[in-house]
């Protein structure tokens, strides 16, 4: 029996630790062990422990802590595994209807042993690449139609032939792994649980434009990725698949891991470069294109780490195959976030084609706490949030594309009727100023101002033409900005300004917030016909707003009050509201 | 260096592939908007200005870092690439904390360029500041007498000891020079009638004259100069000033008739069919009653009427009690007249307190030392008499109410409180209105005062225009008088020459943010008041109370001007286009940058302030001087340019050689000269060899009033920092400059060298010889 | 500077070929080493390598990752990421706020906490999130943010 516990950052930050030794303790002078392996993707039931009998049956246990695992240990010890802490059926159903080539591995291999790697078959492409040849392997890419997943989805093949195309002594290989989108994290899952498969697929990229070294621009905030990723590397050294003449094929190739120091915009191709360089991260104006003139001023190929992670299931089972799923126009699997308002979170793949009805009510099971649903943000701050009646949007780049979002990198975050849209549009573009490298005036300064148009509006100090500075800004920024980052920075207020253009309208004409979220706007209300005079939510106030009687209605001075919350979280009898707009008694 | 042929808005060019787009299309001549570009830097891509649209893509390109090939079909101008430039400067505006103007020139009715003219003095150039005056205001020794200053109030050296005695620097200015005329234009053939010589009358007459108009001045009194002459006492301004200063007017052809009156010895028909223009000023000339009973006995008399007679000569004899009724500047003038009269006991009375009073504090100061007694918070209920003669005037106490919505507190009746002041004579000060019978034909507002066109001052009838007390909201300072005047007389030309009127004041750069903690380590230097002639000693007489400043005390004073106007506005790229582009119609409000002035370098001023982020700066310090000393600092909205740990630039690596300030498209990095001031003044430019090493750099020298000011080279690259600054040192090096200044001067002039090929240079020596 | 962090920083020199190139991963190991990036340290790099000084500030001051003053011991990031937004994290930081009494980016008196804001730290699953030092907590709520903090205050002994 094989027990692989979810040992990734989040299964870390859930408590996998105190599972990871309850299970070892009671497994002491057992034969049995536990084999840490990455997130296989069910945040949503976090700390994790997959148990793989020996008929070869998968059995999931979620939300363990140290007793419970101990519990598991003791069943296993027994001889009959306990049915406490297993998943149900309906939350399994988060795996069915998933495809998995980029997250195969993840949860199943162990992501510190290159052996583990190899036993499911890894470096197999690598080898057949190497013997198949560049023309044959960007053909390859070509049939199978992929394109990039970091956000733009321009077709892969094309990149690679134009790097290749590109005369010079020197080219190299990058991958992006500086994913910042807020909400996407399936970079760092498939880095933290399958770094084998990103460097195989960067090596085979390297044989088919030519380079020889391969550098990994990975988050500074991805400790544990960098870890495994230097521990992968050192793996292949010392297994002969990196350094000279791999495999006696007479192809060298090593690689190089840089750390970014946080700045969301060298997830565009050019401040990635220019940070490489040791600079400040700025965009410059393409072209010249990196296939070009990137890294060093030589060709380079820049993709990202999703990209890189389909490519030796491509190689491995032919274009075709990748062809043969999803959409016209977008091909294979994509994988998505799912965080927010969501039951069931955590990282989905499945073949393009999908709606987005299909994740978030299919597979993840709908909103939490059973609320409405309202809108699916998709792109991150650089995309845009779908409102519920376009729920049913075929998910491809060019459909995502018509609703005014993206596709972006897969981040999709689920918002329900308590989230404000026109704050979540100030939160984006809170987000995109912060993170504007400064440059270009449409960027730096038209999303700052769009930010303090936005903060008036939640502070109920929205004029009537804000709404159309908000989209003459918008729109010109798209326009007018240098890079990617500051072209799609308005999507969010330009998406919400079209679909929810009634919520910008309440805050601006009623100084109202419909989902109650402004705390400019709202006010807390104690109903006293439902308040037993606890006098909990007194106790629990920070600010000394609530007073009253015990045993009487107790009651809030909203001067005082900060909006904090804490309050409703403590009230046993639904004894407060939240009121906004309407007339205060 | 190859070529291929492209298609600017369709015209076909031969183009340089080693070029970019955006200098291929500036070198054949087409217009396209620019502020991050220079062809001796890398491109940049900054200000999102030079966007063209080329055939067969997408999106915009931008013309900086877009290389040129064969075929290229470029368009430089369509109604969203003109949009998206609008949208562009509106935000570079949002975030440009500059005043192009300083806030003095901007609060003057006339916007003289008083920073122009207080640099000026501070640099001991009274006449050229007097002439820099006259440009705009034709009666300045006048004026700089008796002018209100609004242009004080908004002195940002209040913030500080207290704001710069503009007005009687003004004063001294003209006093020291007196004959000046400025030059007029020859006779253009048109005539243009005045009616009326007071400050509006004058100041049309003048500005028509120096057009080469043939001006005819109606004056239905014996002299001219109206209010000045017949509203304000001697002792505040001598006759004998005044007189001159119309004499100048005289001297430039303006023709005068004095006792001809309108309605009577002519009207506006008759004056319309003789003259290409006419132009009313007939001013606001009768007393506004108090509205009391026994405000018709005798004994009571309307401010502006008593000072009429008595500056007319005439006996007035007012008793020995005397109450004026009002708070303004007339009522003070009242009150100062009555005591060299020889009242003995006067009282001003108005009905609300010291605070609120509209006349200027130094002239209340100066009034109570003459022994004037103030009454507040009381209104007039009856003048009391005796066989209609006065005896006393009956007062209601009032107290201040609640502030109002606008903040001001009214005064409110107190109940059954009274009191009467026993006197001989009531003075009425409490306003002046428009006698409106002899104006025939114009239309007239519900005040009775003339209705003309805020922006053309044109009447209701075409080719007759008016301005001063006359006008829309009737009496007002002079000085508005005299801005109505001149723009009047603006307007007057473009109406003779079928122009279009431009505004009053075309749009600026205005730093409506300003942090006046930016000023905060400004050295203190106390404001240097007027003397006034002792008050025992003026109460007795009308001579002049005030004195004028002497030159020490005048150069002292100018040199307190913290220059708040951009020493580039005569050079800025980023105006023109904020203008052409109506840039600061979109109104965008926001945070913006507030930094303190980094003046320790003996040539650079860094102004971030005024700082639009094109990074020209931080690109030539790195690749033209290889200093890397400019670096950018922060990220986004609050990137900043600035030298390592932001080191004032004197005590940073700078070398001087200059590229900063060469390559700013606006004040936010410029040069400066050793003079104590550095006012911006329109300049001459001409094309200069330095003779000082064989290179033999290729400069435009650029002066002011024959003084070199900046050097600007030919090319960036090739200039030591000798020949970039030793002329404006040379040239304006103040005299009595201290030794440690004189020190810092000179090793920073030896900043760059490393391209002079000349023998050892002894730059001390340099400058003392040709000084 | 201190002789030993002179040392110090010679050795992480030493490890970079090319440092202009390297200067991020020189300035991630500089603030390894101090905790920030010092004035005297900068001044230092230029001294060893010749990189302008305004240059290592322009890329210090560029990246959210590098700090110019010192943190605390216990360095609090509260994640502002979206996902843990649409769950409250605005709610989290002000919690963070008010236990320790400084704003973001302060370092408490006794020098044992900093906080402050930061983009999205990736555990969006677990979201309201936030880290300290290397230990993400997740799935925070108001009274877990107390609890968290006492409990490092209890073991500091304070």
């Amino acid at each position: 029996m094989r027990f692989l516990l979810g040992y990734g950052s989040c299964g870390i930050a859930s408590g996998a630790d105190s599972v990871l030794s309850g299970l070892n303790e009671a497994f002491l002078g057992t034969d049995f062990s536990v084999e840490k392996v990455g997130c296989n993707g069910l945040c949503f039931a976090e700390p994790i422990v997959e148990v793989i009998t020996d008929k070869g049956e998968s059995i999931l246990y979620g939300r363990l802590n140290r007793e419970s695992a101990v519990k598991l240990a003791e069943s296993a010890k027994s001889g009959v595994l306990t049915d406490d802490n297993r998943l149900s059926e309906e939350e399994l159903a988060f795996l069915k209807g998933q495809k998995r080539i980029v997250l195969s591995g993840c949860g199943k291999v162990n992501p510190e042993s290159i052996d583990s790697y190899i036993e499911n078959g890894g470096y197999n492409a690598l080898k057949k690449a190497l013997s198949i040849g560049a023309d044959k392997i960007i053909e390859e890419i070509k049939i199978s139609g992929l394109r990039g997943r970091g956000g733009a989805g321009f077709p892969t093949h094309i990149k690679w032939q134009s790097a290749r195309n590109s005369q010079s002594d020197e080219k190299y290989i990058v991958c992006n792994a500086d994913e910042g989108d807020p909400g996407a994290f399936m970079d760092r899952a498939v880095l933290e649980g399958d770094p084998h498969r990103v460097l195989e697929g960067m090596m085979i990229a390297g044989i088919a434009v030519g380079a020889e070294t391969g550098i990994i621009y990975v988050r500074a905030e991805y400790p544990l990725a960098v870890k495994r990723l230097k521990i992968a590397i050192n793996e292949m050294r010392e297994k002969g698949i990196l350094g000279e003449n791999i495999f006696g094929s007479g192809f060298n190739f090593d690689f190089h891991i840089m750390m970014g120091a946080g700045a969301f915009v060298c997830g565009e191709e050019t401040a990635l470069l220019a940070s490489l360089g040791g600079n400040r991260g700025m965009p410059v104006t393409k072209p010249p294109f990196p296939a070009q003139k990137g890294f060093r001023k030589k060709p380079t190929n820049i993709n990202n780490v999703e990209t890189f992670a389909n490519v030796s299931w491509i190689i491995e089972n032919g274009g075709s195959a990748f062809a043969s799923m999803g959409t016209e126009g977008s091909k294979g699997t994509k994988v998505f976030a799912l965080a927010g308002r969501v039951k069931r979170g955590g990282l989905v793949e499945v073949p393009m084609g999908l709606t987005i009805n299909d994740i978030v009510f299919g597979i993840c099971g709908g909103i939490k706490d059973d609320g409405d649903i309202k809108a699916v943000q998709m792109g991150g701050p650089s995309g845009g949030c779908i409102p519920k009646n376009m729920l049913d949007t075929v998910i491809d780049y060019e459909n995502i594309a018509k609703t005014g979002a993206i596709m972006g990198s897969g981040g999709m975050i689920v918002m329900d009727e308590k989230t404000c849209m026109v704050d979540m549009a100030k939160f984006f573009m809170d987000f995109t100023s912060k993170e504007s490298c400064g440059k270009c005036v449409p960027c730096r300064i038209g999303t700052t101002r769009m930010l303090e148009i936005l903060q008036r509006i939640v502070n109920g100090e929205g004029e009537e033409s804000d709404i159309d500075t908000l989209v003459e800004l918008g729109e010109s920024i798209k326009t007018g900005a240098l890079c990617g980052l500051g072209n799609s920075a308005p999507n969010p207020v330009l998406t919400t300004i079209k679909y929810f253009k009634d919520e910008y309208e309440a805050h601006i004409k009623e100084k109202r917030c419909p989902a109650k979220k402004c705390s400019e706007l709202i006010t807390y209300n104690i109903i006293e016909d439902l308040c037993r005079g606890c006098s909990l939510c007194s106790k629990k106030c920070p600010v000394d707003a609530i007073s009253g009687k015990v045993k009487s209605p107790f009651k809030i001075d909203s001067e005082k009050c900060v909006r904090c919350g804490q309050c409703i979280e403590n009230c046993r009898f639904n004894a407060i509201e939240i009121i906004s707009g309407e007339v205060k008694l | 260096m190859s070529k291929v042929n492209i298609f600017i808005n369709g015209k076909e060019y031969s183009a340089d592939t080693e070029k970019s787009l955006l200098d291929n299309i500036l070198e054949r001549g087409v217009y396209l908007p620019h502020l991050c570009h220079n062809k001796e830097l890398e491109s940049y891509g900054g200000c999102g200005l030079c966007l063209v649209e080329v055939e067969g893509i997408r999106k915009p390109l931008r013309a900086c870092s877009t290389t040129v090939n064969e075929g290229m079909k470029v368009t430089t101008s369509t109604p969203d690439l003109e949009k998206s430039r609008k949208v562009a400067l509106s935000l570079i505006m949002s975030d440009h904390s500059g005043d192009c103007k300083a806030p003095c020139y901007m609060a003057c009715p006339t916007h003289q360029d008083i920073q122009g003219y207080v640099g000026l003095i501070a640099n001991g150039k009274e006449r050229e500041a007097l002439e820099l005056i006259k440009q705009d205001n034709p009666l300045p020794a006048s004026i700089g007498r008796v002018c209100p200053h609004p242009c004080e109030e908004k002195c940002r050296r209040k913030h500080l000891e207290g704001a710069v005695s503009i007005c009687a620097l003004k004063r001294f200015a003209a006093d020291s020079y007196e004959d000046y005329i400025p030059e007029c234009e020859a006779f253009n053939g048109k005539t243009v009638a005045v009616v009326g010589a007071g400050p509006a009358g004058l100041s049309c007459a003048y500005f028509l004259a120096i057009k080469g108009y043939k001006v005819k001045v109606f004056e239905a009194q014996r002299h001219g100069g109206g209010m000045l002459r017949y509203g304000i006492p001697a002792y505040r301004l001598p006759k004998n000033i005044l007189d001159k200063e119309i004499e100048n007017i005289e001297k430039m052809g303006v023709e005068f008739l004095y006792s001809k009156k309108l309605g009577v010895d002519f009207t506006i028909s008759s004056l319309k069919n003789e003259y290409d223009a006419v132009f009313l000023a007939t001013g606001a000339w009768r007393s506004s009653s108090l509205g009391c009973p026994g405000d018709d006995s005798e004994g009571v008399i309307g401010g502006i009427d008593m000072l009429f007679r008595v500056a007319n000569g005439e006996n007035v004899d007012l008793g020995k009690k005397v109450c004026v009724v009002g708070g303004g500047n007339t009522a003070i003038d009242a009150v100062r007249t009555a005591v060299r009269l020889g009242a003995e006991k006067v009282t001003l009375i108005y009905r609300r307190t010291e605070n609120e009073m509209p006349a200027e504090p130094d002239e209340i100061r100066d009034a109570k030392a003459e022994g004037v007694e103030f009454k507040f918070l009381a209104l007039p209920l009856e003048v009391m008499g005796e066989n209609g003669k006065v005896t006393g005037i009956k007062l209601q106490n009032m107290k201040l109410g609640e502030p109002d919505s606008s903040g001001r507190r009214s005064p409110v009746a107190i109940d059954g409180s009274t009191e009467i002041l026993q006197c001989d004579t009531v003075i009425s000060a409490i306003g002046q209105r428009v006698a409106a019978e002899d104006l025939d034909s114009v239309e007239l507002t519900r005040k009775s005062t003339i209705s003309v066109d805020e922006k053309t001052y044109m009447t209701s009838v075409s080719g007759v225009f008016a301005a001063g007390d006359v006008i829309n909201k009737g009496p007002d300072i002079a000085i508005r008088a005299i801005a109505g005047g001149k723009y009047a007389a603006r307007s007057i030309d473009c109406y003779l020459n079928g122009a279009e009127v431009p505004p009053e004041l075309p749009d600026y750069s205005v730093n409506k943010n300003f942090d006046a903690s930016v000023l905060d380590g400004t050295p203190v230097i106390n404001r240097c008041e007027v003397k006034l002639q002792d008050a025992e000693v003026r109460k007795k007489n009308f001579s002049e109370a005030a004195f004028t400043f002497t030159k020490e005390e005048a150069i002292k004073e100018a040199s307190r001007c913290l220059e708040c106007g951009c020493s580039s506005v005569y050079s800025c790229e980023l105006l023109p286009l904020m203008r052409k582009y109506d840039a600061l119609s979109m109104s965008l409000k926001g945070k913006s940058r507030q930094y303190p002035k980094d003046k320790s370098h003996p040539f650079i001023v860094r102004d971030n302030n005024k700082c639009i982020l094109c990074a020209q700066c931080v690109r030539a310090c790195r690749e033209i001087s290889g200093t890397e000393n400019l670096g950018l600092f922060g990220r986004g909205f609050g990137t900043v340019p600035m030298s390592a740990f932001d080191l004032p630039l004197n005590e940073s690596k700078c070398i001087s050689c200059g590229a900063c300030v060469n390559v700013c498209p606006t004040g936010a990095l410029t040069s400066k000269t050793p003079a104590v001031k550095n006012p911006p003044l329109p300049f001459e430019e001409e094309r200069y060899v330095c003779d000082l090493c064989s290179r033999n750099c290729v400069f435009t020298k650029r002066s002011i009033k024959g003084k070199t000011v900046k050097m600007i080279p030919e090319k960036l690259s090739e200039c030591c920092s000798l020949g970039l600054f030793l002329l404006p040192v040379r040239e304006n090096l103040p005299e009595n400059i201290s030794e440690e200044h004189f020190k810092v001067i000179c090793d920073r002039l030896c900043g760059s060298l490393g391209k002079y090929e000349g023998d050892n240079v002894n730059v001390r020596a340099l400058i003392e010889e040709k000084r | 500077m201190a002789d030993n962090l002179k040392i110090g920083i010679d050795a992480i020199l030493e490890k970079y070929i090319n440092p202009e190139e390297s200067l991020i991963a020189i300035l991630q190991d500089v603030q390894g080493l101090l905790g920030y990036i010092s004035e005297d340290a900068v001044k230092y790099i230029t001294e060893k390598t010749g990189i302008a000084s305004s240059r290592i500030m322009g890329v210090a001051s560029f990246y959210a990752g590098f700090r110019l003053k010192p943190v605390g011991k216990y360095r609090i990031m509260v994640c502002m990421g979206t996902a843990c937004h649409v769950n409250g994290s605005e709610r989290i930081g002000d919690t963070v706020k008010r236990v320790l009494g400084i704003e973001a980016g302060d370092v408490t008196d006794d020098g044992l906490f900093s906080w402050e804001e930061v983009a999205c730290l990736g555990c969006c699953s677990i979201s309201p999130a936030m880290m300290i030092n290397d230990t993400a907590y997740g799935t925070l709520t108001q009274e877990k943010v107390v609890s968290i903090i006492n409990s490092i205050k209890e073991e500091e002994g304070k």
